[in-house]
């Protein structure tokens, strides 16, 4: 089943009176459990082609679904409340609210969606312990490490069930060991709980834990290719 | 958690959030304290002036007012009016007085002046003459009248205690005078009423002019509300004479009064701009340095409304906190002031040329409460529009992206 499909999606960019095509024609299915790395080197479209699949952005021209629902046929505020319901986020700067503390962080999605206290405590200790953070739930992000600032944000993104998890350039700030930690979760994340993982990187670790590798180069798709586990 | 997340932004920045507090309270404060000040001056005209002058109405012959007091007009059918005025539940006291002008003269010196006959008995109830006098006493049925004179006049004429003078005034049926004794000094709120007025016995000037004029009846009622219909009531009783309201015999007490509203609304005006500009300011400031994290709230879902929400709650904070600060500074000066007076004499000698008091007790009126926390509330509200705006136009993409 496609989680994400997209059709002949395009980006137009005017850059200093120049047209620049940042996604161009780009047709791409993601089905459900896939760990997905779009690969590219920088103003290849990749963070392009992941904003406007995850809503933040619309595409020029094509289209985009997300679990059947036409994205560019949303409103604003549609989109917001899709956005919510549907994809989770992981920033390259992890994005945390600072006043909260990670257990409020990855609460706060949740008290979004008008969860109940009850659940929400229950996920939020789940995942906490699934990313093995619960020693620190307490700490703000300034008292995290780049790492662990990181994993709440995988929490976050995972706290409301999304159908997928967009992840931009995630391992970009963080050293190798907490790299490999951050993706070691997120692998075992994908493969008990079937997961969605699409990520944007140019980091071969990342590529290297990926079971499907899609190329982009000058915003078009120029190799899509499966990796046998 | 809006409520957190709004409270805690507004710690990020103490410095910041202390300027928006100090504003707010700086702005219930001044507008406050004005509004006591203002309120005071009212009162304190009032009370100088009308409550101790004046009074609530007064009745005179028709022309006596339009001729500038002129002493050929006075009361018609006296009796009459004094029969209304006992008769009237609503009246609390009224006073008859003879007035005319005349000429004071001393051996050496001489100055106009305008002669008040009263009754010190029935005037104690207005205003007390006798607390005014500084020096010396007003005794009645002397064979020379005695007079009391403003401490200034008689500085002026160099007037002892117990100089013979001569009033000379130009009565209905020719001019007439008479000798008088002065027996005491005195000195009132009124500095020019102190240069101008001086007092006798209304029964030693009936005994030495003979006329037995009087040409003002002062009325003060139980309850100023009822000014109007009351004096509506006695005038239609009174057909022959003319009834004035204070605001109609001193206009220019209500005109100064009105004035003073025109400037504290310039100057709350100034004051709750500055006050807008501030929080505006400082709102914005806050929302630029949260752009990034007011795109990724968006991107992950955090509604418009909840944005506004969440700004607004930031504001209502810290103008909560704002309010009962300036409350508490207000409770602190107008208490003061309102004990020992702000003397005004020094900044201002044109008030006490006017005849004002140069003391103002700044007072409170419970209205100022709602009206003034009402005001800054609102501006504060608005002026957290802006910045408001400012944030639902950031697009989640451009702002997480945002160093």
């Amino acid at each position: 089943m496609n989680v994400v499909e997209t059709q002949n999606l395009e980006k137009l960019f005017i850059d200093a009176g120049t047209k620049v095509r940042a996604v161009d024609g780009v047709s791409i299915n993601v089905e459900e459990g896939e760990f997905t790395a779009i690969v590219g080197p920088s103003g290849s479209g990749k963070t392009t082609l992941l904003n406007m699949i995850g809503g933040l952005d619309n595409p020029t021209k094509g289209k985009v679904q997300v679990d059947s629902v036409e994205l560019t046929e949303l409103s604003k505020n549609e989109l917001i409340d899709f956005r919510l319901k549907n994809i989770g986020f992981v920033f390259q700067s992890y994005n945390l609210i600072p006043v909260l503390t990670a257990y409020e962080n990855v609460e706060f999605v949740m008290l979004l969606q008008g969860r109940d206290s009850k659940e929400r405590k229950a996920r939020v200790n789940e995942l906490l312990v699934a990313v093995g953070i619960a020693d620190k739930a307490k700490n703000r992000p300034s008292k995290l490490s780049g790492g662990q600032q990181q994993r709440v944000a995988v929490a976050r993104a995972l706290a409301p069930k999304p159908k997928f998890i967009i992840a931009d350039e995630p391992t970009a700030n963080l050293d190798s060991k907490s790299a490999s930690t951050l993706l070691d979760i997120m692998q075992q994340l994908n493969e008990k709980e079937r997961i969605t993982f699409l990520f944007s990187t140019h980091d071969q670790r990342v590529i290297d834990r990926a079971r499907r590798v899609v190329t982009l180069t000058d915003g078009k798709i120029t190799e899509d290719k499966k990796v046998d586990a | 958690m809006i409520v957190k997340i709004g409270w805690n932004n507004i710690w990020r920045k103490k410095g910041r959030s202390f300027l928006v507090i100090l504003s707010v309270a700086f702005g219930i404060w001044v507008g406050l304290f004005f509004g006591a000040f203002q309120w005071g001056t009212f009162v304190q005209k009032m009370d100088d002036i009308v409550n101790r002058e004046l009074g609530h109405i007064q009745i005179h012959h028709p022309e006596f007012v339009d001729e500038e007091y002129d002493y050929n007009f006075p009361i018609l059918n006296p009796d009459k009016v004094r029969d209304v005025l006992k008769n009237d539940t609503s009246v609390s006291v009224f006073v008859e007085r003879s007035i005319f002008s005349a000429m004071l003269q001393t051996p050496r010196n001489q100055s106009p002046v305008l002669v008040y006959g009263v009754d010190t008995t029935a005037e104690q109830h207005l205003f007390s003459i006798t607390s005014m006098i500084t020096q010396g006493e007003m005794i009645e049925g002397r064979r020379a009248p005695s007079l009391l004179v403003g401490k200034s006049l008689a500085n002026k004429l160099n007037i002892t205690l117990g100089s013979k003078v001569i009033v000379q005034g130009g009565m209905l049926h020719g001019v007439k005078s008479f000798v008088g004794r002065v027996r005491g000094f005195y000195e009132s709120p009124n500095k020019m009423k102190d240069k101008m007025v001086i007092y006798v016995h209304k029964s030693d000037l009936d005994t030495k002019l003979g006329d037995g004029f009087t040409h003002e009846y002062s009325v003060l009622f139980s309850d100023l509300d009822f000014l109007q219909s009351n004096k509506k009531r006695i005038q239609s009783k009174l057909p022959m004479n003319q009834v004035l309201t204070w605001a109609e015999i001193m206009p220019e007490i209500e005109n100064g009064i009105e004035m003073t509203d025109q400037v504290m609304f310039v100057f709350m005006l100034i004051i709750w701009f500055a006050l807008a500009l501030g929080i505006v300011n400082t709102m914005l400031m806050s929302i630029l340095e949260r752009t990034r994290e007011l795109g990724m709230l968006m991107a992950i879902g955090m509604g418009r409304g909840r944005i506004v929400q969440m700004i607004f709650f930031e504001t209502t904070i810290l103008t909560a906190i704002g309010v009962p600060i300036g409350l508490f500074l207000n409770y602190i000066t107008v208490s003061y002031f309102g004990e020992v007076g702000l003397d005004l004499s020094v900044a201002n000698a044109a008030i006490e040329g006017f005849g004002y008091s140069t003391m103002i007790y700044p007072a409170m009126k419970e209205s100022f409460y709602y009206q003034v926390i009402f005001q800054v509330v609102l501006v504060s509200l608005i002026s957290t529009i802006f910045p408001a705006m400012r944030a639902l136009k950031l697009k989640p993409i451009e702002a997480i992206h945002k160093n």
